[in-house]
């Protein structure tokens, strides 16, 4: 039995040869979920993987590289109990009203308010 | 701990093992026959750790090398992968 996620070996066309650097928000993003991962010990990077392995297809294919694991890290957050994504929805729509933004939770958007 | 089942240069099959949930053997190289490359230390299993589970006891983790045309048809001759696969994933053969 194989997830979503394997898609190793399967035609996808030709690969690019971009490289583009992470965004700053994933490279903080990133920084923050080692850092609860090291210091707190409050989840490994397997269940990182298992999160977004398991958030649906829509989802996995719809999001980006590291939107996939900031993503998976809120949910993990959640299921150990050190944030809710209540809060953090709540956090994201401060920050987003503060920039003359909204925040669509359900298509995992950002546009103008 | 015990010594490593697997020597460098031994030839041994990946496994299809109906294992639910996270695992680390991607679904291309079920099957294929290799060459243990190097031994890749000893790790606590992701499969466990996937789920918050402490991932002991320790498992070897070898690097495979597969022969391309093994897997794909229209590989070139000569021409490798080498994976790593943890031990429970990998027969003598």
């Amino acid at each position: 039995m194989s997830g979503y996620h394997d898609i190793g070996g399967r035609p996808a066309g030709p690969v690019g040869a971009h490289d583009p650097a992470p965004p700053d928000w994933a490279l903080r993003a990133e920084a923050l979920r080692n850092a609860v991962q090291r210091y707190r010990g409050a989840l490994t990077l397997d269940e990182l993987r298992r999160t977004f392995e398991t958030m649906g297809e829509n989802l996995y294919d719809g999001l980006g590289f590291y939107e996939r694991r900031t993503e998976a890290f809120a949910r993990l957050l959640e299921e150990k109990g050190l944030a809710t994504m209540a809060d953090i929805h709540a956090r994201m729509d401060a920050i987003a009203a503060a920039r003359g933004q909204v925040v669509d939770h359900t298509a995992k958007t950002v546009g103008p308010g | 701990m015990s010594a490593a089942r697997f020597a460098t240069g031994a030839r041994v099959r990946i496994l299809d093992l109906p294992t639910p949930g996270h695992v680390r053997t991607p679904r291309y190289l079920r099957g294929a026959q290799g060459i243990v490359e190097r031994h890749c230390g000893a790790h606590r299993n992701p499969e466990a750790l996937a789920y918050g589970r402490d991932g002991l006891p320790r498992i070897d983790l070898y690097r495979v090398r597969v022969s391309l045309a093994e897997l794909w048809a229209g590989a070139a001759a000569g021409d490798v992968i080498e994976v790593e696969i943890y031990d429970h994933w990998l027969a003598p053969c």
